[in-house]
């Protein structure tokens, strides 16, 4: 079978949330653009909060994606967000004046960020606020909220209950009762089970409050209930990553790139540092993608941009005289297209403590580049999001702000590479 | 009142319970941790057939022949007749296999040598360097289900068990031991227990009782770091045919293999550290058998402190100390009477090593009544109607499971079951309900999730408790089973836990799965006070 070939100006290996960044920036640079992908990114487990930087600047370690790119560049690529996030009605709000914002996670926590979810549960001291969960829904309690809450923010008043979904979904998945709340008679009946409820406080609510439509959802049930209405998101799937993962997928598209899902990207070919095409592994075949410039936003390891060492040739392949010696890799990660350097830190590769403050060591492993997100020796190639060396997403709180940041940055240079 | 406390809730411990209730000898066991706090379940599960001993220790590899075949009979819920093969590699001293085998045939251990080709289609993972196999009674034992078994069958006599109570100091009148003063590690108080006798089961830490009363012990407390597979890599226990040493033993336990050990001497018995270079070790030995165990997932990473005791010229490697037992009478050997210690061992001998020294005790209580630990089995068989009343509710797979983890206890787990919602799954990995989880948790004073964990193995499949261990928690506080406010606390503490053993054995395939971890449990609580 010929083998089929796709050309653009700008080819984008990832469709998360740098992936998707970078197709709008190369859009912008005036690219002719394709987003290729096996799924969808880490969006799912992403309380769809987009986190900044927990501490100052100042204290970012050298090679740092943002010393890499600078100040300006981060700032230009979070307006790039936040006015495509409103246009794609999602509106996330800064705070104006303030750093972080204080946001309830679902065992009660206050996590600090940058730009909190539409919808999500922000916190003030001496508010008064009531946590609802649903009966039946077992990743969320509302009491283990409200006393964590208590605990974090003793000057809040937090109030408690359960409340029932109508018609009895109990035990039903999270997205199932998003898509049921959907509906704006099935809403209806949530607002008067809650009247019951209601206290006057503002409602924090388990984050089930609709996948495509949230807003409809909490403007509804706000309305009809007289108080504001917020979301805890849930562990996972967590409908606020979710919401933005689709929501800027389309707007993606109607920015005009192209989006190829279900493609594993299993190999490229170059010439002098130049990439010339990557080869996916599609339900219908092989296809060639080429293309003058090319962003690597595979996800790291939770992407599966990287991988541990690849595994041992099948055992009855070996002959029977033949002692098989394992492999001792000093440094077991690779990049899965390309085969680029990883660079992994030295010295252990966990701290033993699961939260340590300096985060983990083998995090911070990925591609080291220069200030055009480049890999040395590479003239058209751009890595951007977890893919970059040198940084813990969760340690720092940095996770959000470097993948638009450099997602953009990226889109940006590969597309202005290629006029 | 009771005539006898014994210090130390594994196996051996938990032996001389069961055995003093059977002679009828009131008792209490006082425990510093949960049960199977210490080596009893910190090993790699292996029910030795006595191979593995036979030429260096032949007293050893009889004692584990006669009481592998004494087990298998009494305590058929903790035991997985799997067998074993002792696998004999090109590159190991091939003269050591015909010593090997007399020895064998001396201390007892049936072994068969068996035909390498058809070995290899049975066990299609060994080495292709592998030239002869033979096969021993080797198995597997679940160390937490032989030890609740046998307290279960004492407390059902009478005894009494008190877990998370350390011993602070031993009560000493003249020269007499007459009791122990422990503290509840819950409440922090303090309460005294007299005994006309105390006997010393307590492992790894004998030594830090001993010591109470003056009296030194030569102890060595030996780390052995062991990894944890995903999945079975092989079908039957796998030994290397060569003088015992690191990383030789595959032992397939449930839905993981255990690949163990190392053996290092440490100064303290709570010394449970990680090494990377032993990991590494492991992980380099562990090919050499089963070449795929190079890039298969592993899990995590766990250490636990053999008790070892020093006998007459030992060599300078704690690989050359004897695997036996002595039972010290310390009022023959140091003139303290009223205490008895227990030094060295192995979990496949526990029974054997409680039946000595609760010979002893007898003696001194004056009680003729013989032991009958090894003619009676541990535990009557289940209930035929509990039995069905579980498998109408999760079916026949998941009641024989149920059976094995809870061989006491069963007609309470029936019940929770029954609940309304009680078969929904918690654990995925495990196919832990939530009415096993309730029942489990029920039957403990203020659980951890840890000690819910050791009864259920919720949290120990692949996601290492990370989303297992977060529902579990809310789910106890939604049936009133712990407050909302320790939820957090419950899930964050079986995290820490299981990362211990996760970071340590990095790098390998579940990267991954850590970051997931970590990105999750810093999404939870990162940001906040802890």
């Amino acid at each position: 079978m010929k083998k089929r070939s796709h050309t653009y100006d700008v080819v984008i290996l990832g469709a998360g949330l740098s992936g998707l960044m970078a197709a709008l920036g190369a859009r912008r640079a005036g690219a002719d653009v394709a987003i290729v992908a096996e799924g969808g990114g880490a969006l799912e487990l992403s309380s769809g909060n987009i986190d900044l930087l927990a501490g100052p600047w100042d204290a970012l370690p050298d090679g740092h994606p943002y010393r890499l790119i600078g100040a300006d560049a981060v700032r230009q690529g979070m307006d790039e967000f936040v006015a495509a996030a409103h246009a794609m009605d999602l509106p996330y709000m800064e705070d104006v004046g303030q750093q972080n914002q204080w946001t309830v996670t679902a065992v009660g926590g206050l996590r600090s960020t940058y730009l909190p979810a539409p919808g999500a549960a922000v916190v003030r001291p001496g508010e008064s606020v009531q946590v609802v969960g649903f009966r039946g829904l077992r990743e969320f309690h509302p009491g283990v909220v409200a006393e964590g809450l208590h605990r974090a923010m003793p000057d809040l008043r937090v109030t408690w209950s359960w409340a029932d979904l109508p018609e009895g979904l109990a035990g039903l998945h999270t997205l199932q009762i998003a898509r049921r709340l959907e509906e704006p008679a099935y809403r209806e009946q949530l607002a008067t089970q809650l009247r019951s409820l209601n206290t006057g406080a503002r409602l924090l609510l388990a984050g089930v409050l609709g996948l495509d439509n949230a807003a409809a959802v909490r403007n509804d049930l706000s309305a009809a209930l007289g108080v504001p209405v917020a979301e805890v998101p849930l562990l996972s799937p967590s409908l606020p990553g979710l919401r933005l993962g689709s929501a800027l997928v389309r707007h993606v598209q109607r920015a005009g790139a192209d989006l190829h899902l279900g493609a594993r990207a299993t190999g490229a070919t170059s010439e002098d540092g130049q990439v010339t095409s990557v080869t996916c592994l599609t339900a219908g075949g092989s296809i060639e993608y080429r293309a003058g410039a090319f962003v690597l936003a595979t996800g790291g390891l939770l992407g599966r941009g990287l991988d541990v060492a690849a595994p041992s040739p099948g055992i009855k392949a070996a002959p029977a005289s033949v002692h098989v010696a394992a492999p001792a890799p000093a440094r077991p990660l690779h990049e899965v297209i390309f085969g680029l350097p990883v660079d992994v830190p030295a010295g252990p590769l966990a701290d033993a403590d699961l939260l340590a403050p300096g985060g983990h060591a083998f995090v911070r492993a990925g591609i080291r580049t220069d200030a055009h997100l480049r890999p040395q020796g590479w003239t058209n190639l751009h890595i951007c999001g977890k893919m970059l060396a040198g940084y813990d997403p969760y340690a720092e709180g940095c996770g959000g702000g470097v993948a638009i940041a450099t997602g953009w940055r990226a889109g940006l240079l590969a597309g202005g590479a290629t006029q | 009142m009771q005539r006898v406390v014994v210090i130390g809730g594994g196996a051996t411990g938990s032996g001389i319970l069961r055995d003093l209730a059977m002679r009828g000898i009131p008792a209490v066991l006082v425990e510093q941790g949960d049960l199977v706090h210490g080596t009893s379940s910190r090993y790699h599960g292996l029910l030795h057939s006595g191979g593995r001993y036979a030429v260096k220790d032949p007293e050893s590899a009889r004692e584990c022949a006669t009481e592998n075949a004494i087990l298998r009979r009494i305590a058929p819920f903790a035991v997985e007749p799997c067998g074993g093969i002792f696998l004999q590699l090109a590159q190991d001293d091939p003269s050591y296999a015909a010593r090997w085998v007399s020895a064998c045939q001396k201390a007892g251990v049936a072994v068969e040598p068996v035909d390498i080709e058809r070995m290899r289609q049975e066990e299609p993972g060994i080495s292709p360097s592998a030239v002869a196999a033979y096969r021993v009674p080797d198995a597997s034992v679940d160390g937490f289900r032989l030890i609740t078994g046998n307290i279960a069958a004492a407390e059902a006599l009478g005894a009494r068990v008190l877990t998370y109570h350390r011993v602070t100091d031993l009560l000493i009148d003249q020269t007499r031991v007459t009791g122990v003063q422990v503290t509840n590690e819950r409440t922090g108080e303090e309460e005294t227990l007299e005994a006309d006798l105390v006997i010393n089961a307590a492992g790894a830490w004998t030594g830090q009782i001993t010591a109470m009363a003056g009296i030194h012990l030569d102890l060595v407390a030996d780390r052995g770091v062991l990894l944890v597979y995903h999945g079975r890599l092989t079908s039957r226990v796998i030994n290397r045919l060569r003088p015992p040493g690191n990383g030789d033993i595959f032992v397939p336990a449930g839905t993981v293999t255990l690949l163990g050990t190392t053996a290092t001497p440490v100064d303290n018995p709570d010394n449970l550290d990680i090494p990377p270079d032993e990991v590494a070790a492991l992980l380099r030995l562990g090919a050499d058998l089963l070449p795929a165990a190079a890039t298969a997932r592993v899990l995590r990473a766990f250490a636990g402190v053999r008790p070892l005791f020093k006998a007459k010229g030992a060599g300078a490697s704690t690989r050359d100390l004897p695997r036996t037992y002595q039972i010290v009478d310390h009022d023959v050997e140091h003139g303290v009477p009223g205490l008895i210690s227990i030094l060295g061992g192995k979990l496949t001998t526990y029974r054997e090593m409680a039946e000595k020294a609760v010979d002893v005790a007898a003696s001194h209580l004056g009680v003729t009544t013989p032991c009958r630990t090894a003619l009676e089995p541990i535990l009557p068989p289940p209930d035929v109607d509990v039995v069905r009343r579980i498998q109408v509710q999760v079916g026949a797979a998941q009641t024989t499971a149920l059976l094995d983890r809870h061989p006491a206890g069963l007609e309470d787990v029936a019940q929770a079951l029954e609940a309304p919602t009680g078969t929904e799954i918690i654990c995925e990995c495990e196919q832990v309900t939530r009415g096993e989880l309730v029942a489990v948790a029920h039957s403990l004073p203020d659980p951890s999730l840890s000690d819910i964990r050791r009864r259920t193995r919720l949290g120990m499949g692949t996601c290492q408790g990370a989303y297992c261990g977060y529902r579990a928690a809310l789910v106890l506080a939604e049936e009133g089973l712990a407050e909302p406010a320790a939820a957090p606390a419950m899930m964050l503490d079986l995290q820490a836990e299981r990362w211990r053993g996760v970071s340590a054995a990095l790098p390998g395939p579940e990267l991954r799965g850590a970051e997931l971890t970590y990105a999750l449990y810093s999404g939870l609580f990162g940001g906040t006070k802890r």
